[in-house]
């Protein structure tokens, strides 16, 4: 385990245990808030695997999430019990996920931003069809029994958010985040120098697909209905790229930070400020990316690392004057 | 049913379709080459010359083919604007940043516009957006021709711009080799803001020819981005002339499937054929084999 | 130095380990514990000032043309009713209050918006959204809570999943019943030339819900009057269709004397200049989403004499008295006064709200409470003289179909008017006589 600390862990440990004791003493909005908020944090988590670490960007991976709503939707129909539902469809969009990267990882940048995104624009129109028997531009209702309450939601998304923030901490800390890293500096030389990257890049688009499949399970459970503009909506895809880039890509805590922000930012503003405020919310979205260009986590990590190099060097000209 | 008279109407149609759309796919090609940037807002430029048509041709009576030249001017302007605000912080910079940033800026323009203008639709329909032409019993609208014509015109002016002045052989300098055109001593800085003027002013033209065809509404922008990229996509990025034929060829296949196919999916296919293209050839449909973007 | 991190890996993969468990284990505790049922108070506690009314608004994005009027009709038909004291319930009047949130067209902000209106400001009822995915989205939650709400979109599916406290008014599939009757009316009527008559009709509606139930209307609408009348071109075109001229050119080959488009408002006007510039002839063109919108104004004479259906005009010379407090209405008075307040001309979308709020004002005096299940038995029995009409609700908790007023208008160079019917039992309805054939 490279770079893992003790007070890591600590801290993980802690804030897990605050955070699965308060829900008896929360209100049902508090309650509904921080479960969007942990479904974000989940989905920015999920983003972030594929563009922080390994440098695709990923623009259309809200196909993922509709393709994930729609299959929990259709198994709970049949009757499926609802976490095998969940379950299953994530691990069905993993599956969508790798059969669809398979060909795009050929693609480089731009262009495998832009496949994912004609991916995703697509699935929008196919699910929007009648002949598919789901229910075309309608969709499917879903009659969830409403005793269930919010707490079991409240943890389902939590869980996906500790487990996503788990897996990315232990990736980044192993062999497999470096050759994920080493992909995104320079996948050629990575190639050469052994890094199988069609194989480790088909692992963490897996990953990705399935926390955000996941996302879409939960999401279909909570929503009661699901339609094609409602599984496959623009929004979703923009804010999984704010938050990641809010936050800061590539670090574990930055998607959190950008979660946590962009939630508490929209809730501000739309209950505040009536008129405009998707007119606020970009510009202040804009204005930190130009003055913050690493995320605001990853302004603070870059100003952590360059206080240390700076007085790194004040060591080492000390030592050799 | 399906007559060789209707299918080549749609075809025709499509492609003067196509045409239009070319404008704004041509904007960002330019962007895109000079300094390596996907500006997204080029559509909601295009939504906003499309409103200033709307407001000349409202309140000052002003025929929309004339306010073209009050039009192209003004956006010029705006261009530079966009540039120094928008863009410039974002050249050189990777691609996600990039393009939260544009969107952003497009969000901002969309939500200013739902705000002063409301989302109704809006029109602008001149008196002789009437008459249709007839060639041999295929009708086609006069305004789709007229537009066409100066689309392609400007296309052209583009052309011989591009070719015959000082400054557009510094843009092509610039986007075949960036380090080089600084050690000639082509300001870089001033060719990148003359580039972002000539493709906002392009996404203007062209939306200011669109909405004398279409109802406008603020979040049109989305839907001509959306097309934008798709044309630059199947012309490839390298290749900023590829987006002619790549433009007319969406327009022909967008029309003409559905023609074919019922429902929206004809609407699919043109996103099916930009994948296909970015898996197989990914210099695009036209594009030159040669430099990767 | 193996071996340390060895141990330290095992050390967190163990408390990893225990710390699922023990959230897993509380989790399951607290999904065992029975889930709080809302609290009801059938009396209304003397502190309480108003009765909230929470919506959730789109000021932006794809549904926001129709969110500012309905939230100013809202505001609107509220303030009416609050001029003369408010609504009497529980032995006092109560002034209503709107509290509203923009939700930008998203689901999930609209999810979000409902919740915080309903759980934490208390609002007694809700008001819907426009737009048939965010109503869709929502309407679950209002069941949870159990809610009463109108939503305000005109969807037959929000119909069809039997919510039983969302209430709404319109339904897509009724619109062409009465262009249908009409057109059965012209085949009937011995006095028309034969060339006159419709025999043929072509229909072109997009491809999504709000079409197909506006094709299905058709066909129902045709079987119920039994008329002699063939649909020889049936096409659905895409949302995003730019260029309709297939499609009418298809219409035109088959023969069709009379179109159908069941298209919203901005295909239908690029359908309108369509047909005039490729120079299609049709007897009477009945167009959706079309000659009620302003935009359809812009179009000039190629916009004449189009039909289309209106459950409203600004000319209907219907009038009322609201509540106990009688407040006294008209709707030239409203539509005057609507103008002067907010400065734009108020228009269908409007009405449906304001609608809205007299029918919940007016169940809830009947029901002398705030609970929602006496307030909806209240609803089930509403007779409300309304701005468009006689408001019944039927089984499906929508305007029941036999008072609906679907009154098929037609467009003139100074705006839309109704045509027919002529008269409602003994109403007079039309305001204006038919022009047909088009000139």
């Amino acid at each position: 385990m490279i770079g893992l600390k003790v007070s890591h862990i600590v801290i993980f440990i802690v804030s897990i245990t605050i955070l699965s004791s308060i829900p008896i003493f929360l209100s049902e909005f508090t309650l509904h808030l921080l479960f969007i908020l942990f479904i974000y944090i989940t989905l920015a988590q999920a983003f972030n695997m594929l563009a922080g670490f390994c440098g695709y960007l990923s623009l259309g991976h809200v196909a993922y999430y509709g393709i994930g709503m729609y299959i929990t939707a259709v198994l709970v129909r049949f009757g499926q019990p609802l976490s095998i539902a969940c379950f299953c469809s994530a691990a069905s969009a993993g599956v969508f996920g790798l059969v669809v990267s398979l060909p795009l990882f050929r693609l480089r940048g731009a262009s495998f931003a832009l496949g994912t995104l004609a991916i995703s624009t697509f699935m929008h129109t196919l699910f929007s069809q009648e002949w598919l028997g789901l229910g075309g531009s309608a969709g499917l209702v879903l009659r969830i029994p409403y005793s269930y309450g919010k707490i079991p939601f409240y943890f389902a998304s939590f869980i996906a958010a500790v487990l996503v923030t788990l897996i990315t901490k232990l990736i980044r800390h192993s062999r497999f985040g470096l050759a994920l890293l080493s992909i995104r500096e320079d996948e050629d030389v990575a190639e050469v120098l052994g890094v199988k990257t069609l194989k480790e890049k088909l692992k963490i688009i897996w990953l990705s697909a399935f926390f955000t499949g996941l996302c879409g399970g939960i999401m279909a459970l909570y929503m009661g209905h699901i339609c094609p503009d409602n599984a496959f909506p623009l929004t979703i895809s923009l804010q999984m790229q704010f938050m990641s880039i809010l936050g800061g890509l590539g670090t574990v805590i930055g998607p959190i930070v950008g979660a946590v922000t962009l939630v508490g930012l929209d809730s501000l503003i739309t209950f505040t400020i009536r008129e405009l405020n998707t007119f606020f919310y970009a510009l202040i979205i804009l204005l930190t990316m130009i003055f913050m260009p690493d995320g605001i986590w990853g302004t603070f990590v870059e100003y952590r690392r360059k206080r240390v190099l700076k007085s790194n060097n004040h060591r080492k000209e000390g030592g050799s004057q | 049913m399906l007559t060789l008279q209707l299918v080549i109407q749609t075809i025709i149609c499509g492609m003067l379709l196509g045409g239009l759309y070319v404008l704004i796919a041509l904007g960002k090609s330019i962007v895109f080459n000079v300094m390596h940037v996907i500006n997204v807002a080029q559509g909601w430029m295009a939504m906003l010359g499309g409103y200033a048509t709307y407001w000349f041709f409202k309140i000052y009576q002003l025929d929309p083919l004339l306010s073209l030249f009050l039009i192209i001017p003004i956006f010029w302007f705006i261009g530079i604007c966009f540039h120094k605000i928008f863009l410039r912080p974002i050249i050189g910079r990777a691609l996600l940043p990039q393009l939260v940033i544009t969107f952003c800026a497009a969000l901002m323009i969309e939500s200013l516009a739902t705000f002063l203008w409301t989302a109704d639709y809006r029109l602008v329909y001149p008196s002789y957006a009437k008459i249709s032409l007839n060639f041999f019993g295929i009708k086609l609208p006069f305004l789709y021709v007229i537009n066409f014509a100066i689309g392609m015109m400007s296309i052209i002016i583009l052309h011989l711009f591009l070719t015959r002045t000082y400054l557009g052989n510094a843009i092509r300098a610039t986007a075949q080799n960036r380090e080089a055109a600084q050690i000639v001593g082509i300001n870089i800085e001033r060719v990148e803001t003359l580039a972002t003027s000539l493709s906002v002013a392009f996404a203007a033209l062209a939306g200011a020819l669109l909405s004398t065809s279409f109802a406008l509404t603020p979040s049109i922008g989305e839907s001509w981005t959306v097309k934008a990229i798709i044309i630059v996509t199947l012309a490839g990025f390298g290749n900023v002339y590829g987006v002619i034929p790549a433009g007319l060829l969406l327009g022909i296949i967008e029309l003409g499937l559905g023609l074919l196919i019922p429902g929206s999916i004809s609407y699919g296919v043109g996103l099916v054929l930009m994948l296909l293209v970015l898996l197989c050839r990914p210099y695009g449909l036209f594009g030159l084999r040669v430099r990767k973007a | 130095m193996n071996k340390k991190a060895v141990t330290k890996f095992q050390a967190v993969v163990i408390t990893v380990i225990i710390v699922i468990a023990v959230i897993a284990g509380v989790a399951y505790y607290y999904g065992s514990l029975p889930a709080p049922t809302p609290t009801v108070t059938p009396t209304i506690p003397p502190e309480k000032a108003a009765i909230l009314i929470g919506a959730s608004v789109s000021q932006t994005g794809k549904w926001s043309a129709a969110g500012v009027q309905i939230r100013d009709s809202f505001i609107f038909a509220i303030n009416m009713i609050n001029a003369k004291g408010g609504v009497y319930v529980g032995g006092r009047y109560l002034p209503l209050l709107l509290i509203w949130y923009d939700d930008a067209s998203d689901a999930t902000k609209c999810i979000t918006n409902y919740e915080k209106l309903i759980t934490v400001d208390k609002v007694d009822f809700v008001m819907g959204p426009y737009g048939g995915a965010l109503n869709l989205a929502v309407l679950p939650t209002w069941e949870k809570y159990g809610k009463l709400g109108f939503f305000q979109a005109v969807g037959d599916e929000l119909y069809e999943y039997g919510y039983k406290y969302a209430f709404g008014l319109y339904k897509g599939s009724s619109y062409t019943v009465l262009f249908v009757r009409w057109m059965a009316d012209l085949l009937k009527d011995p006095a028309i030339p034969e060339h006159q008559k419709i025999r043929k009709i072509a229909s072109i509606c997009t491809d999504d819900t709000s079409g197909k139930y506006t094709y299905i209307g058709l066909e129902r609408a045709l079987a119920q009057t039994g008329a002699q009348i063939e649909i020889v071109c049936k096409e659905f075109i895409p949302l995003g269709a730019t260029d309709l001229s297939p499609y009418l050119l298809k219409a035109a080959a088959a023969g069709a004397e009379a179109l159908i488009l069941g298209t919203k408002i901005d295909q239908s006007i690029i359908a309108a200049r369509q047909i005039e510039s490729l120079g299609l002839k049709f007897k009477a063109i009945w167009c959706g989403g079309g000659p009620t919108y302003p935009a359809w104004a812009e179009l000039g004479p190629t916009g004449y004499y189009y039909f289309s259906v209106s459950w409203w005009t600004p000319r209907l010379k219907t009038q009322g008295t609201l509540l106990r407090s009688k407040i006294e209405w008209s709707n030239e008075k409203l539509v005057k006064d609507f103008k002067l307040t907010y400065g734009y001309d108020l228009d269908a979308r409007g009405i449906n709200a304001m609608i809205s709020i007299f029918a919940l004002a007016d169940a809830i005096e009947r029901a002398g409470t705030l609970e929602t299940e006496a307030v909806a038995m209240a609803l089930k029995e509403t007779k409300l003289m309304t701005p468009s009409g006689l408001l019944v609700f039927g089984p499906d908790n929508a305007w029941d179909d036999k008072y609906a007023p679907y009154y098929l208008v037609q467009y003139f160079p100074d705006g839309y008017y109704i045509v027919y019917p002529e008269k409602v039992d003994t109403t007079p309805i039309a305001e204006r006589p038919m022009i047909y054939p088009i000139p």
